[in-house]
């Protein structure tokens, strides 16, 4: 297990190198100048050029990488150019709101995923089934901003139930991890439901149940266990789809998060901003899939590293 | 059945206990009467210096904790703020402000001639890379003559410099704060202003509260939350909840329904965005000024205020820019819906039906851009052109459109609105009808050069008289509408909406809100 923590671990390093290589590139290949989107439309050629050179901008790109190379080696990040404060300070609240949602909505879909899922496998083709998978099909196939708005117009306009946006409490959070947990929900209820029904056909299932086994024991202990793997497999993959999703969800409810955050970063072209998170949450996603791999060692005792 | 109970007991206590969360915290903030704004904004803050600030949503939270020599009231008048008198002499190159006695920066320390100096010594300075550089690029020098008057000497003379001032990023920071911060000053704003900053959290909001030794009218609120909340819908219905006390700006197909409902107002202004497409004259095509007539003609713009902007817009047939800009002139009446019209200026010159036209547009920069492009296409096409429409976001549009052309920019017609902070003809038409600001100096994307243009806006520049500045730049936008470098297409208006008990709040021209002077009926 040793082995494979230090073996993923070194190979973070180029996979870090590789997408800052690229990020920078892309970031100055797209057409668009941050000094003239900080400096505003109306701005003259002489406010311009102050802006570049204090951003240093007006230097060669490879002196400009080298630079930020050595700068992130350091664990320096910069400054953003728009706000002008530190790169990290930027990151650093958002991105813990957003792991707050991301691990909340995963926690929320995958534990409804899995209850509905095992529910719909114990009664199969009944009409429970038949409503969960319906309900499951509309959460993966709804668009993440839509549910979100219809969301805010039910709980916050019509009922007054949940705040309608922003951050601060748990009562904030609620929205925004319903929506950003729907399609992972109905995923994993959908990959529950499958992997149930093909391990309840298994000998060892009927072999449990013919010594009289309870069947919500056989469901419990003979069935879940096995029926767990490619579940996890699933809610791993959707972490970083949730990253992703944090996007659209974080803008509809105005949640001040880094998906949020970098979306801004791209529109003003906020090279270093930009940089940093992507940075991070590529970071992220590697190690969750790390953890996922570690919890398939603990889920299936056969698999050893 | 039980099962069944359970359930229904379970569903009822989350939906209590969210419901409790949510009443605890509206109870807290009911209890009492409302004495705090929150206001929903578009886009959070960028910074909070104003002299190295280019966005409106960051202005709009200065501007209540911030002042500057002069400043626009409600009707957006110039009004003496931090000074209470000027006078011009030496033929307006010198000019002296009286400053107004017992006023005092939000760190304690008093404004005076010394403190002002100190803030145009730092905008001068070129290697603090302030915004204010060309804005100001006509000072030559600054002095304090005595406690309470300051002398400005300049190079040439600046017929807007009083405009420039009250232009948003000539406010003044307490000397104190700027040498005890340096460049962190964009985070610690210490203005003279009615609001004091209290903390910013980005992306979530920036709270200011009543600063208690304001010189002028004490405000009736107590604090400001600025809270930034991007997506239209979503403002919208915070405001619809009550988690918000006003909200701006608001989509025009949320307005009539705002309207209707009994617990908000709806308010609306103008806004100094003139919507146009820069006609390409460096493209044979709009070289003919027929043509550029022609296609004015072949547009309805009357239906495009109607069906597009619900009616909240005035269409530019009068003069190329809105009416709060400073100098405007209604010159005639150009360019009423006339396909007929259009298709014969074609004919008469040579352009064959069939034409190719690229069409530039940002893709939800301005107020409905989209739609406002698919519809110029729409009525292009109908006159014959064979219309290609190129969508952009704002970066790359706006990078591409300030680049140097070579040789030639790429694009026939390309979508804008020039709004400036000075809200004065000098750079509101200057900045893109002047042939010295063709890209990538300024955005004259038409690539228009009038020597008549040329010499009416200097002569407005050149003089302080403000009737013979109306005078200058009023030959200007007769010309210009003659000329027809752009498709002129609307002002729309921006709007906001308030809980109705929220008294003197309004929106302004510039974009974003103004509620420093609001107050809360009983």
């Amino acid at each position: 297990m040793a082995r494979l923590i230090g073996r993923r671990l070194l190979l973070l390093v180029p996979v870090l190198f590789g997408i800052l290589v690229a990020v920078f590139v892309t970031m100055r290949v797209v057409p668009g100048d941050p000094a003239r989107l900080v400096a505003g439309a109306d701005a003259g050629p002489e406010e311009l050029a102050a802006v570049r050179r204090q951003f240093g901008l007006d230097r060669p790109l490879p002196a400009q990488f080298a630079q930020y190379l050595g700068d992130v080696i350091r664990g320096e990040f910069g400054r953003s150019l728009k706000t002008q404060r530190p790169v990290l300070d930027e990151i650093r609240p958002r991105l813990w709101n957003t792991l707050t949602l991301a691990a909340l909505s995963t926690a929320l879909a995958s534990g409804l995923g899995l209850l509905a899922g095992i529910a719909a496998a114990a009664r199969r083709h009944s009409p429970l089934d038949q409503l969960t998978m319906v309900i499951a099909m509309i959460g993966v196939s709804t668009p993440s901003f839509y549910l979100g708005i219809i969301l805010i117009v039910v709980f916050a306009v019509l009922l007054g139930l949940l705040p309608s946006g922003g951050s601060g409490g748990l009562a904030h959070l609620v929205l925004p991890a319903v929506t950003l947990g729907a399609s992972t929900l109905g995923l994993v209820a959908r990959m529950t439901r499958a992997s149930m029904i093909e391990v309840l056909g298994e000998d060892y299932v009927r072999t449990a149940r013919a010594k009289g086994v309870a069947e919500p024991l056989v469901i419990a202990r003979h069935a879940l266990g096995n029926a767990l793997l490619p579940v996890i497999a699933v809610v791993a993959l959707q972490f970083g789809f949730v990253l992703a999703g944090s996007v659209l969800v974080e803008t509809v409810f105005s949640f001040p998060g880094i998906g949020w955050l970098i979306v801004e970063a791209i529109g003003m072209r906020d090279f270093p901003v930009v940089q940093g998170a992507v940075l991070l949450v590529t970071f992220l996603s590697v190690f969750v899939n790390l953890l996922a791999d570690l919890l398939y060692g603990w889920a299936d005792p056969r698999i050893r590293y | 059945m039980r099962i069944h109970g359970m359930r229904s007991a379970a569903t009822a206590s989350i939906a209590g206990l969210l419901g409790s969360l949510h009443l605890a915290a509206a109870t807290v903030a009911g209890a009492e009467p409302r004495t705090g704004v929150l206001l929903a904004t578009q886009a959070d803050a960028a910074r909070l210096d104003p002299a190295a600030t280019g966005d409106v949503p960051s202005m709009m939270v200065q501007s209540v904790m911030f002042e500057g020599l002069v400043g626009w009231d409600r009707e957006q008048k110039l009004v003496p703020q931090l000074a209470e008198s000027w006078t011009f002499s030496d033929g307006g190159k010198v000019v002296v402000f009286k400053l107004r006695r017992g006023v005092r920066f939000h760190d304690g320390e008093e404004f005076d001639a010394a403190a002002a100096k100190v803030n145009f010594d730092r905008w001068l300075d070129k290697a603090n890379g302030l915004l204010t550089l060309s804005q100001f690029a006509a000072v030559d020098h600054v002095d304090a003559v005595d406690k309470f008057t300051l002398r400005l000497a300049l190079k040439e003379v600046n017929g807007a410099l009083l405009q420039t001032l009250a232009g948003r990023r000539a406010m003044f920071n307490s000397p104190k704060a700027l040498a005890k911060w340096g460049k962190d000053i964009n985070l610690h704003p210490t203005g003279t202003g009615p609001f004091e900053f209290v903390e910013w959290v980005p992306k979530d909001r920036l709270t200011v509260k009543r600063f208690d030794a304001y010189w002028g009218p004490k405000p009736a609120i107590d604090r400001i939350i600025f809270k930034p909340v991007p997506e239209p819908a979503s403002r919208v219905a915070m405001l619809e909840a009550g988690d918000a006390d006003m909200a701006a700006p608001i989509p025009v197909q949320d307005v009539e329904r705002l309207k209707g409902n009994p617990k908000l107002q709806v308010m609306m202004v103008d806004s100094l965005d003139n919507l146009h497409f820069a006609l390409n004259m460096q493209k044979d095509v709009f070289k003919d000024a027929r043509v550029r007539r022609a296609v004015n003609y072949a547009v309805d713009k009357e239906s495009i205020v109607k069906n597009i902007y619900g009616g909240l817009a005035v269409p530019l047939t009068k003069s190329p820019v809105s009416p709060f800009l400073w100098g405007y002139s209604a010159v005639g009446d150009y360019y009423r819906f006339d396909p007929a019209k259009a298709r014969e200026l074609l004919r008469e010159a040579g352009v064959k039906p069939g034409t190719k036209l690229v069409m530039w547009i940002p893709d939800g920069r301005y107020l409905q851009d989209r739609q406002v492009g698919e519809a110029v296409a729409g009525y292009l096409r109908e006159v014959g052109f064979d219309v290609q429409m190129q969508k952009m976001e704002w970066a790359t549009y706006i990078g591409r459109l300030g680049q140097k052309p070579d040789p030639v920019a790429p694009y026939d017609l390309a979508m804008l609105a020039w709004s400036v902070g000075t809200q004065d003809a000098d750079w509101g038409l200057g900045g893109t009808f002047l042939s010295t600001n063709w890209p990538p100096r300024a955005f004259n994307v038409a690539f228009y050069k009038s020597d008549a243009v040329d010499e009416a806006l200097a002569a407005g520049r050149q003089t302080t008289d403000a009737a013979k500045r109306m005078e200058a730049y009023r030959v200007a936008q007769r010309q210009i509408m003659e000329d027809a470098p752009w498709l002129f297409l609307v002002a729309y208006k921006f709007v906001g909406a308030a809980r109705k008990e929220l008294q003197n709040a309004y929106v302004i021209p510039f974009g974003g809100a103004v509620v420093k002077d609001a107050s809360f009926a009983k």
